[in-house]
């Protein structure tokens, strides 16, 4: 039991250390400029996508489909890292 | 023998259209289902052309979940949400995970959170959840996509990088690269 729970922590270490190494990699490669120059929506879910990876989340809040998201993502300049 | 399933939430089906190779999915599943809430949200021509071709040639086939799965994805969330120690998940990729569940499909998605849940609970133990670079491992050891050497096997992840301004993590990608050389060299 006690083996399975440390399997379970090690995942879950091993999961948010690369959530902080993908959020790095989406900061370095944004357009900040372009980000910047969104309307406010826009750009608090550019941010929200940067942060947090979840183009779905995202879409909410700029108010778009998750397809419409992932053009603003692309034009953003962030990758989808994954 | 059973026909092989696979059902795709929307942020893996968006990009996954605009992939130069993109047709060896249907190859690997004989039907890729596409719910509803994912066909609604895919709005430019690219992905919802070829979407429409593959649904016409019967390769996908669009899927309304039924009250219990929606019921049963919210219950899913609410757990998922219960652990401060997992990711989120939202209904679209919680539709995919229950369905998946209760038919033995695949789950396509490039959602973190929905990685994390099939590994951590109990519940969707069994449930293989594939991002792209899984699609495409697979694809190249069956031979989907042509390879002949560790160059070619790097350029067929590489070009999805570049068509769908995606990133694969570079461990992940190394590991996917050697398993399928080595899958190619056995069978030399």
């Amino acid at each position: 039991m006690s083996e399975e729970r440390s399997a379970v922590s090690e995942v879950v270490r091993a999961f948010w250390r690369e959530e902080e190494e993908f959020r790095r990699i989406r900061r370095e490669r944004a357009d900040w400029d372009f980000i910047g120059r969104q309307p406010p929506r826009v750009r608090a879910a550019l941010e929200y996508y940067v942060e947090t990876g979840d183009l779905y989340v995202a879409s909410r809040i700029a108010g778009v489909t998750v397809g419409e998201m992932n053009e603003l993502r692309k034009r953003a300049r962030i990758p989808n890292v994954a | 023998m059973s026909r092989r399933f696979a059902i795709s939430d929307t942020c893996f089906v968006i990009d996954w259209s605009y992939y130069r190779r993109r047709e060896c999915l249907v190859e690997l599943f004989d039907v890729v289902l596409v719910p509803e809430q994912v066909l609604s949200e895919v709005e430019d021509e690219r992905s919802i052309s070829w979407i429409s071709l593959q649904l016409a040639r019967g390769s996908m086939q669009l899927f309304t979940p039924s009250p219990s799965d929606l019921r049963e994805a919210e219950r899913l969330i609410l757990e998922v949400a219960s652990r401060p120690y997992m990711r989120r998940i939202d209904v679209p990729e919680a539709v995919c995970l229950v369905v998946a569940r209760r038919i033995g499909a695949v789950v396509l998605t490039e959602n973190r959170g929905a990685l994390l849940a099939a590994r951590l609970l109990r519940e969707l133990r069994g449930v293989a959840v594939w991002r792209a670079l899984e699609v495409i491992r697979e694809s190249l050891m069956r031979g989907l996509i042509e390879a002949r050497s560790r160059e070619e096997v790097r350029r067929a992840f590489l070009e999805y990088e570049v068509d769908t301004s995606h990133v694969f993590p570079r461990r992940d990608l190394e590991e996917a690269v050697e398993a399928v050389v080595r899958c190619l060299s056995e069978r030399r």
